[in-house]
């Protein structure tokens, strides 16, 4: 290992490098990293992992998502031009709203943000590439694969037909019997496996894989503000994902969890639905808000004005949005004293986002402000965001939102804050590094019409929306009579609405003419302060040709000399000598290197993997449960594939002068990452549990049957799980203590207690009634699905661990298998003692 | 909306001394006052609508004046020579603008808002209010008055209640969720299975308020329609008097034909529920449309449903009944409307 590592020759303050290396010459380095780095391009091409290629992908796809969803809104605002105009029946344009809605939140405005952050963020924090790149790609291909498959259902004529946020029981199997609904669960589940995937993707990455000097305080805003985003989607997405897979088996299976009659409730749905559905609406504009917090500094040429505040302003922001949901459920029925502490929690998010565009326009006031075209449509962004946040806090009010809840006024509202928290900036940010992407300038021309168009199209369209919505336009109607004064607004809109597609279309034109014709950019053309611009444009696949050790927030104004000696070799880890893919890799606060990363060439895994994965959800889809099952086995060889390349066999020698590789480090990003999963799983658990309570105590029908009674199989399970606890810890410390035949039988041991908690399991409940009995004991029975899910996890992952350690890949210091088998179980048992006190205990001493 | 309802609202429900209660009264007008429609929200008859309309107009004036401050400020921001531009620290900008403003504009919105949200709540009332009970369909309103004449009283997608008295609407759901929504009156209230929800409304002047289902329920979510009619006391009980008299005489002629066809869905005495649900059929002589809004009950119009239910308002869970003939179909039609 020490041999092959000579590249590494960085000290920990990363700021020298190797003396003897310093003798090629800049083009000569290029030459030797772009071999390192190199990927491969036509068809094998689909087997590259790297940043720069899997965040143009995504960004590329979610455009093409941009477009169709874009054209599904032209043909409803053709329907909705004239009253009882018949272009389309109500099975169309039941599917045309309802899949525009899915198209532009699943399909356009998550993967493209992901895409964005991808490309962007290793190039801002000074780094070669994300923590898993081969991660990024099988979360493409999840997108990919999802999205094609909610885009047949639309070419089929089938597509999901139900309202976006797809509310029971009119989603349900009685009244909604075709196989649209089934796309609607399936897709969208599929796609947000990838959007997991990115989450923990940047939240390791930023926390972990920076530059030297990089500290958290010293980190662009934007890497702020996509950590923030992340770690929303950690906890936001497992809420929709268990109410995909709990309405998807209601569907399939009769699992009767949102059934009134059978115990269960509709309104745990939206609960389950809009503790996903709120958040993600910072999701979009966190992003947003990111691209302007990193243009305006640039165009006011000075550093933002109150840095830290925005940061905290980011992160309340990230806290309130969970506690707002119910703000989408004023007319369920809930207490009128509930409804008012949502409420105060509504408004209360307005007070940081205020805070930022006073940061933001303080920033332009103490600069020198140039007006080039990015700026364009920053402006369209604060004026179009801030019209969408008064009406935010307008609906926020409860006895305004009765009156314009389901609306018109709330489609024109929520077009406000995405188009103008997302759209407005994403364009702002499209012309802004277009230079760096393609290397080429676009025509400033172009851009300016384009903007125009859409900012007038935008707001002929939608500010008189709110008042078609106040003179009683309800949503989703597919035809309207005349008489009721909607005609002239309507009108107005669809007019509106094809100028501003015309605007789009220019922007697209501008992008392609520009892209191939466009005059060439020389580096950094925006006079930028942060690390992407150090790069020449193109950029290479390698980023930075050695990385810098940065003292400042914005590099680039500190030192207008750095991307020169980048490109002479005077940061840290020249590739000079480079062999493999390498970044470093820093303590999490301080950012002080402590450890190598060692990246993966090019893979077919990811695409392998992705393949699976789509044809499970096939066979789900069609129905074919046990050939299904064989697609899951498929991508579970896959993934121990996969897991089988990652280390090494040999220990590595003298670290002393060096870095040590990530896989003997303590802080290795593979266990970081398991932590981080297991995060988004246990809000995943958490809500099940909700779900559980929920059904329990709130919902309205027949009283939950008692069906699980305390008994010794229950102990035993408890036992079991506590047994595969102990002995992971114990093996582990037989590994530390080098006692290798020990270690592997503690990991035996530990699968063999995960076996008998399985059958304990199974045995505790002996009269259990069918799952279609009562949304109780279907509710039970998806716990213990749960658990037992778990633990075979934990099963393969000790016979993983002890399989590893006898082909030599665990070592006293290679113990990252060991530490992700521990991590897991941990969990496991915590959840399984979770789920047996609340199945076994709970029912005892709180009466339903 | 009038001058003196407003007058009215700002003196009993604002609580403002009458001097200035009549000074904004002639201001809501000005600042946008109604926006008149059948379906207007701008175009309140009741007195939740009525704070609602004043609520937006507030809000709406607030919010535009808000819009142009922000705008204008970035605007000079960006665009004003540095060199020319005012000396304002950032601590002043950052702190007033982004912490004291929007916290002083949001607890003033919170305070007013929560009262009037209290006002419109549907709180015990020592029997003041009227009860009509509605349980929504895919796609009817099915209308029951629990104490009309001679017990409890079926109808369908229309409402009769008295003028001038809060009316606490029960609502219940037979399928999926939908929205019980007259805008005229106030807001909305989700029709849920397994749950019985209530709204308060309440209109100052007899009148027809149109109503719609709000949330997307199906098919033919669009043509979801209801009339809210609001009578003075007398008139109400004449409405529902005919109501409970209602129906066609059983020995009609035609009976056997509407039994054959259509009694297993719909009833036809008032105080009747069908075996499967279906609109009561009693007083739809009486109806102002049919079809739940679909079309206008003039002369000819049930025939023309009969015939083109199913285009005019596609897959309503009425069969086709293609396979009625025109003898028997002009049968049935003379036996409903025999029900006067």
């Amino acid at each position: 290992m020490s041999e092959r590592r000579t590249s590494g020759g960085a000290p920990p303050d990363g700021r020298g490098n190797d003396g003897a290396s310093r003798t090629l010459s800049a083009v000569a380095r290029h030459r030797r990293l772009n071999r390192v780095w190199h990927n491969p391009s036509g068809l094998r091409g689909a087997s590259a992992v790297n940043h720069t290629v899997v965040g143009k992908r995504f960004m590329a796809t979610a455009l093409f998502f941009f477009f169709v969803g874009g054209v599904l809104a032209m043909l409803i605002r053709a329907q909705l031009a004239t009253p009882d105009h018949s272009l389309f029946g109500h099975e169309l344009y039941n599917q045309f709203f309802t899949m525009h809605g899915t198209v532009m939140m699943f399909l356009f405005a998550i993967p493209f943000i992901e895409g964005l952050a991808m490309y962007l963020l290793p190039k801002m924090l000074g780094s070669r590439d994300l923590a898993y790149p081969r991660l990024s790609s099988f979360g493409y291909w999840c997108y990919l694969f999802g999205g094609l498959m909610l885009l047949a259902s639309l070419l089929a004529g089938v597509a999901p037909d139900s309202g976006w946020f797809f509310y029971t029981p009119l989603s349900s199997k009685h009244y909604t019997p075709g196989i649209n609904a089934d796309f609607w669960l399936l897709g969208v589940t599929f796609v947000e496996i990838s959007a997991i995937c990115a989450a923990v993707e940047f939240v390791v990455s930023i926390l972990t894989v920076r530059t030297a000097g990089m500290s958290l305080s010293r980190m662009p805003l934007f890497a702020w503000y996509i950590l923030v985003t992340a770690f929303m989607m950690l906890f936001g997405f497992p809420p929709l994902i268990l109410g995909s897979i709990l309405l998807e088996l209601e569907r399939a299976f009769d699992w009767p969890f949102f059934d009134a009659a059978r115990g269960g409730d509709p309104i745990l749905w939206q609960h389950l639905f809009w503790l996903f559905g709120h958040p993600e609406v910072y999701i979009i504009f966190l992003p947003g808000a990111a691209i302007v917090s990193t243009l305006v500094p640039v165009f006011a040429g000075r550093p933002i004005v109150g840095y830290t505040l925005t940061v905290a302003s980011v992160i309340s922001i990230g806290f309130i949005s969970f506690g707002l949901w119910v703000h989408h459920m004023y007319t369920v029925g809930i207490p009128h004293l509930a409804l008012v502490f949502f409420s105060a929690a509504s408004m209360l998010v307005a007070v940081p986002t205020a805070v930022q565009f006073f940061v933001w326009i303080a920033t332009l006031w103490q600069g020198r402000p140039r007006l080039e075209l990015p700026m364009l449509y920053l402006f369209g962004f604060l004026v179009v965001f801030v019209f969408g946040g008064l009406t935010g806090v307008m609906v926020a009010l409860v006895p305004f939102d009765w009156q314009v809840h389901d609306t018109h006024f709330v489609v024109a509202h929520m077009h406000y804050v995405l188009v103008g928290g997302l759209v407005f900036p994403m364009l702002a940010g499209i012309y802004y590094w277009f230079p760096l992407v393609a290397g080429r300038r676009t025509f400033p021309g172009l851009g300016a019409i384009a903007f125009w168009l859409i900012f007038i199209g935008f707001n002929v369209t939608f500010l008189i929306m709110h008042f078609t919505g106040l003179m009683g336009m309800p949503r989703r109607i597919y035809a309207y009579p005349t008489g009721l004064g909607w005609d002239v607004p309507n009108l107005v809109s669809s007019i509106g609405g094809f100028v501003m597609s015309m605007g789009l279309l220019l922007v697209l034109i501008d992008l392609v003419l520009s892209w191939s014709a466009g005059r060439p950019s020389r580096r950094d053309p925006w006079n930028a302060g942060t690390l992407e611009w150090a790069l020449p444009t193109p950029p290479p696949f390698y980023n930075f040709a050695s990385q810098p050790a940065v003292s400042d927030r914005n590099p680039l104004w500190l030192d207008s000399s750095l991307p020169a000696r980048i490109a002479a070799g005077q940061g840290c880890l020249p590739g000079d000598n480079a062999v493999q893919q390498e970044t470093l890799g820093v303590e999490m606060i301080s950012g002080r290197p402590n450890k190598l990363v060692v990246l993966p060439r090019p893979s077919w895994l990811p695409l392998w993997s992705g393949m699976a994965m789509a044809g499970f959800f096939l066979l789900v889809l069609a129905k074919l449960y046990w050939l299904a099952s064989i697609g899951l086995a498929a991508a579970l060889c896959v993934f121990l594939r996969w897991g089988w390349e990652n280390g090494a066999r040999r220990d590595p020698g003298d670290m002393r002068d060096g870095l040590p590789p990530h896989h003997v480090a303590d802080d290795a990003p593979g266990p970081l990452g398991v932590i981080f999963t297991l995060v988004a799983d246990a809000t995943f658990f958490a809500s099940l549990l909700f779900g559980y309570a929920y059904v329990w105590l709130i919902a309205p029908g027949p009283t939950p049957p008692s069906l699980a009674e305390p008994n010794l199989a229950a102990l035993l399970a408890a036992g079991a799980l506590g047994a595969a606890w102990a002995a992971v810890i114990l093996g582990e410390r037989a590994l530390v203590a080098t006692r290798q035949v020990n270690f592997d039988l503690f990991m035996l041991a530990s699968a063999g207690a995960g076996i008998g908690a399985v059958a304990a399991t199974a045995a505790a409940f002996p009269h259990m009634p069918s799952p279609t009995s009562h949304a109780y004991a279907a509710v039970v029975a998806m716990l213990i699905a749960y658990v037992i899910f778990h633990v075979v996890v934990g099963v393969v992952l000790s016979a993983f661990a002890f399989a590893r350690r006898r082909s030599g890949f665990v070592s006293v210091y290679r113990r990252i298998d060991v530490r992700v088998c521990r991590i897991w179980w941990i969990y496991t048992a915590a959840t399984g003692l979770v789920t047996l006190t609340a199945v076994f205990a709970v029912p005892g001493v709180v009466p339903a | 909306m009038s001058s003196e309802i407003c007058l009215q609202v700002f003196r009993t429900r604002v609580g403002i001394r009458p001097g200035v209660a009549s000074l904004l009264a002639a201001t809501v007008p000005v600042l946008g006052g109604c926006l008149p429609g059948p379906m207007s929200a701008l175009d309140p008859a009741g007195p939740a609508a009525l704070e609602i309309a004043t609520l937006w107009w507030v809000m709406f004036w607030a919010s535009a004046a808000l819009v142009l401050l922000m705008t204008g400020l970035g605007l000079y921001a960006a665009c004003r020579r540095p060199e020319r531009r005012a000396r304002v620290s950032s601590k002043l900008l950052i702190f007033g603008g982004g912490l004291a403003l929007p916290s002083a504009a949001i607890v003033a919105l919170l305070i007013y808002g929560i009262r009037a949200g209290h006002s419109l709540l549907a709180v015990p009332l020592d029997d003041a209010a009227y009860r009509v009970e509605v349980t929504a369909h895919q796609w009817w309103w099915e209308v029951a008055y629990p104490d009309g004449r001679g017990g409890r009283l079926y109808s369908a997608n229309e409402v009769h209640v008295p003028a001038g008295r809060p009316v606490d609407v029960h609502l219940r759901s037979a399928d999926v969720i939908h929205g019980f929504w007259v805008p005229r009156l106030g807001g909305k209230m989700d029709a849920i299975p397994g749950i019985t929800n209530v709204i308060r409304l309440s209109a100052f002047e007899p009148g027809v308020y149109r109503g719609q289902c709000a949330e997307f329920c199906g098919a033919q979510h669009a043509r979801m329609r209801l009339t809210f009619e609001a009578h003075a006391e007398e008139d109400l009980e004449r409405r529902l008097a005919a109501l409970a008299a209602a129906g066609p005489p059983a020995e009609a002629t035609g009976a056997a034909d509407f039994q054959a066809a259509c009694g297993r869905c719909h009833a036809v005495r008032p105080g009747e529920r069908s075996l499967e649900p279906g609109p009561n059929l009693a007083d739809l002589a009486f109806r102002r449309e049919l079809g739940a809004g679909t079309i206008p009950n003039e002369e000819g119009a049930l025939e023309r449903w009969l015939v083109a239910h199913q285009r005019l308002k596609p897959e309503n869970r009425m069969p086709a009944f293609d396979d009625l003939d025109t003898e028997r179909r002009a049968s049935i039609v003379r036996y409903l409307e025999g029900g006067r």
